[in-house]
Formats: C-alpha cells, sequence, structure tokens
C-alpha cells in the first residue's frame, strides 16, 4: 500500500489518498489549500476515486440512517402548539410579576430610606420633623437608638428611662428621718411637710419650680419628642423659668427631670419626678397624704417644701396627668 | 411571507406569527432534539423549552448573527447539553443504558442483525463523545456549514471541522466500518 501523506500536505503523483483525506473530502472538510490536489489526484488514481465513492456512498447510508433515527419524533398534534402557548402566556405573566414586585419594592426600599435619611438628618440638625403616619413607630425606634441620642441630645430624649440626675441627684424624702436628716443639712428645709396641701408657699416656694416642671417637660408643638401640650403653655405663665427656656428643654419630652433648673432652691427631683414614670411614685402617694394630714407644730411654706406642697393646687390639679405621658 | 416578516409579527404580539414560527421550525428542533438525546420523550420537552424560550425572547435574536433556525439550534444544543448532564448527574438511565449499552463493533454480527441500520446507527451516535456527536449531527442530519456549526457550538469553524472529522470517524468506528481500507485494498 502507498505511503498515505499526512492531511494538509499536499499530495505526490505517486502516493494514494488516505483514509483520513479521503473522509475529509468526502465531509467537505478539506482545507482549501488541499482540496484541488485532491480532486486532481482523484481523477488521475482509479484507486482513490473508488475509495472516495465508496465513502460517499457510506456517508449517504449513515446519514439516512441518522435522519430515520432523529426522525422518529410522533407527528405535530394541536395540543404540541396550545402547551406551548399556555406556557408563553405563564412566562410573560411571570415576568409581569417580577417586574411589578421588583418595582414595588425598589419604590418602598426607596421610601423607606428616604425617611429614614431625613429622620436621621433632622434628628442631627435638631429640627423637629413630625411624621404623619408612621411617625409614631419611628420615633419609637429611633428613641431606642444610643448614637441618635448622644448626637441629638434635645431632640432624640424622649421615652429614655430616668437619667441619674433624677434618681439619684434628687433625693426622695420619705420619711420623717429623712427630712429631719435633710432639715439638719440643709437650713430652711422643714422637717416635717406641710399640714395641708393647701397651705399657701412662701415666696421662696413661689420661686420653687416645682408646679412650673410640669410645665417645663411636656413638649412643645412641633417638638421631635412627641405632640404640643397646650396645658404646658398655660402653666409656663406661672412658671418660675422663662419662656424660652421650657420652649428649649421641652425638647425632651416626657417629663424627664433633668429638665429641672439646677441651683434654685428646694428646685429637687421629687417636683420634677412625673407621677407614673419612676417607680417611686406609686409609693410616695401614701406617704404624702399620711403626711399631710399628720398635725406637725413645724412651720410650712419654707423655701423647700414637703410633700404636701408639691401637690398643684386646686386649679392646677389636672395638669398632673400631662407629666404620666411618655 | 418571510421569516423576517413574522419575527417582526410575533414581536408585536401576533399569535398567529408565533404558531407559524413554531410549525416551521418544529421539525428541525424535534430532529436536532432526538438525535441528540436519544429519547423522542425528552426530545419533546426540549423542544417546548426550546420554542418558549425562543417565542418569549424574540428581541434577543439578532439576525445579522444568524439564520433564525441556526438561532433554535443554539438553544436546542444548549438544552439539551442541560438535560444531558442532569441525566448523567442523577443517573436516571444508568440501568438502562447498560442493559442495552449497543454491542461493540467487533462483536459478531448476529448481534447487530437485532438492530435495524437506524438503531445501530443511533446507538453508535450515542457512543460519541457529546462535542463530536453534537458536530456530527449539526452536519450531517441538520446539514448546517461549518460556520454555522460554528456559530450554534460557539468554537471556530475549524475546530467545527475538526470535530465533524473526528465524529465521523468515530461513529465508523463504532459502525465497523472502519475496515474500509483493508476492504478497499488501497
Amino acid at each position: 500500500m502507498a505511503r498515505a501523506p499526512r492531511a494538509g500536505s499536499d499530495i505526490m503523483p505517486t502516493e494514494h489518498l488516505s483514509l483520513e483525506q479521503a473522509l475529509a473530502h468526502v465531509l467537505g472538510t478539506t482545507a482549501a489549500n488541499e482540496r484541488a490536489s485532491v480532486e486532481e489526484h482523484s481523477a488521475r488514481c482509479d484507486a482513490c476515486a473508488k475509495r472516495v465513492e465508496r465513502l460517499r456512498a457510506e456517508r449517504e447510508e449513515v446519514r439516512r440512517d441518522l435522519l430515520d433515527y432523529a426522525g422518529r419524533a410522533r407527528p405535530t398534534r394541536a395540543s404540541d402548539w396550545a402547551a406551548v402557548e399556555h406556557r408563553i402566556v405563564g412566562e410573560r405573566r411571570s415576568g409581569w410579576r417580577a417586574t411589578w414586585r421588583l418595582a414595588l419594592g425598589s419604590v418602598g426600599g426607596l421610601a423607606g430610606v428616604l425617611v429614614l435619611t431625613i429622620t436621621l438628618a433632622a434628628a442631627a440638625a435638631g429640627i423637629a420633623v413630625s411624621w404623619p403616619a408612621a411617625g409614631s413607630a419611628v420615633r419609637g425606634t429611633l428613641d431606642r437608638v444610643p448614637v441618635l441620642q448622644r448626637l441629638a441630645p434635645t431632640a432624640t430624649a424622649t421615652s429614655t428611662p430616668l437619667t441619674p440626675a433624677a434618681t439619684d441627684e434628687a433625693p426622695v424624702v420619705t420619711t420623717p428621718d429623712d427630712r429631719a436628716d435633710l432639715a439638719t443639712a440643709v437650713p430652711g428645709v422643714p422637717a416635717t411637710p406641710p399640714a395641708s396641701p393647701t397651705a399657701e408657699p412662701s415666696p421662696a416656694a413661689d420661686s420653687s419650680p416645682s408646679p412650673s416642671a410640669m410645665p417645663s417637660a411636656t413638649p412643645t408643638p412641633g417638638s421631635y419628642g412627641g405632640t404640643a401640650d397646650v396645658r404646658g403653655q398655660e402653666d409656663s405663665a406661672t412658671s418660675a423659668q422663662p419662656p424660652t427656656e421650657v420652649s428649649d428643654r421641652s425638647g425632651r419630652t416626657g417629663g424627664r427631670p433633668t429638665m429641672m433648673p439646677r441651683g434654685s432652691g428646694g428646685s429637687h427631683g421629687p417636683t420634677a419626678r412625673p407621677a407614673g414614670v419612676g417607680p417611686s411614685t406609686p409609693a410616695r402617694a401614701p406617704t404624702d397624704s399620711g403626711a399631710a394630714a399628720e398635725p406637725t407644730a413645724e412651720p410650712t411654706g419654707h423655701g423647700m417644701p414637703g410633700r404636701g406642697a408639691m401637690d398643684p393646687p386646686p386649679g392646677r390639679a389636672t395638669s398632673r396627668p400631662t407629666m404620666d405621658r411618655p | 411571507m418571510t421569516e423576517q416578516a413574522l419575527i417582526e409579527q410575533a414581536l408585536a404580539g401576533d399569535e398567529a406569527a408565533m404558531r407559524a414560527l413554531y410549525e416551521t421550525h418544529r421539525p428541525r428542533v424535534m430532529r436536532l432534539a432526538t438525535a441528540l438525546l436519544g429519547d423522542a420523550d425528552e426530545a419533546e420537552d426540549v423542544l417546548q423549552d426550546v420554542m418558549v424560550y425562543a417565542l418569549t425572547r424574540l428581541h434577543d435574536y439578532r439576525p445579522e448573527r444568524a439564520a433564525f433556525g441556526t438561532w433554535l439550534h443554539t438553544i436546542t444544543v444548549s438544552r439539551c447539553r442541560d438535560r444531558a448532564r442532569r441525566r448523567h448527574a442523577a443517573g436516571r438511565r444508568m440501568a438502562q443504558w447498560l442493559g442495552l449499552r449497543a454491542p461493540h463493533a467487533r462483536e459478531p454480527e448476529r448481534s447487530l442483525d437485532r438492530l435495524d441500520a437506524a438503531d445501530r446507527v443511533g446507538r453508535a451516535l450515542r457512543k460519541l463523545t457529546p462535542l463530536q456527536r453534537e458536530a456530527l449531527v449539526l452536519r450531517e442530519v441538520e446539514e448546517l456549514s461549518f460556520r454555522e456549526i460554528g456559530y450554534v457550538l460557539g468554537v471556530p469553524l475549524r475546530t467545527a471541522q475538526t470535530r465533524v472529522n473526528a465524529g465521523y470517524a468515530a461513529l465508523r468506528r463504532e459502525l465497523g466500518q472502519d475496515g474500509e481500507s483493508a476492504e478497499g485494498g488501497v
């Protein structure tokens, strides 16, 4: 047998086509530069020409078999298109649904981010922002963020618990012994509570901010921490604190005792502690009433009034519930 | 009506145009899927997948790159590969394959007599590597040009030619026709 040249090389006139070359020629994969030489050789060499013809016939047979094998599908039915159409409709619907879902989710997310950004920026700047609908939820969430409280101490301390200034620095005088100790330590402090809540306070007691602490703890309108309380505005007229200070500090809603002016006589915690906020408030109530009922020889109406003096006058009795507001 | 006009109408939502495209290309897609998978039922599933995908993503078709039928072939080959991969992973037809595996080309003729020619060539086709089978089917069954085969398979033209050559040579070996040179006496 003649030595077969490698595919892609020129075919010598004395050599026959290799099987690889013949197959490539039959399949039409012969390179363009080799095709002419293969055809020329086949035209001159009968053996190679027969071989190519045999391979071509074999290929046709294999192709027929392949077509038979691949064409064994059942004929088309009307239900075929119905199934495809049904799936196309379903794909379109799911595509629209996914698009709508994506759009709505994006809008909702953007709105949430926008609201949060505005709220945070306003809180940092100390600007009062009031969201009509979701305001309470947002405020409740923001009030629990310590970072915000540090950033904007005047605007975000809405419902925080009592601070140490209210719990530690403000002594709670509940027993006669306490009052006696306090009277010993602080000149002018009565050892006994006033005989009756209706006792007129002294001028020093008038300057005591105990009644005015209530309105000062009430938020001003439009403040970040809460809604306005008109009663706070009424009380501010009689308050010892200047109205501007009340307005500034009232941003801290919820009746925080730290709003009490320090250094003023008798400006201690019990007057600033909102009713119902601290755990000691309910315990003090019976003590106050008991002390007020006790007859005493001590003069009343001192600079540091007893618990009875801290009770609001009858005309202001309605303002106390505002301190309960968180 | 030209195929491009049908495609444009289908893009506009014309259901009749969609159906016309489906009916026109269904036989070729079905034939290709059957040849690649060797299973008419699976080929039916692939046909549905291919046509639903193509008709819902007609906007992705670029007429300047290939004919619509060639684009469908691309999708079909991809779907058949996925099917074959899943089938292989699950080992779903392993037992069947083992039980009915085609006899080797050099086994006695009486074993081959049980199968008709189409079955024989089909089983020999399944012995080929997937790449060889794809190229050979696209060339011999679908009669695509080598350039189209390269487009469908994502390979250069020369690679497509090489795969067809190798596939055909392997098929001949499986069919027991690789003794041609000796018989031919060349």
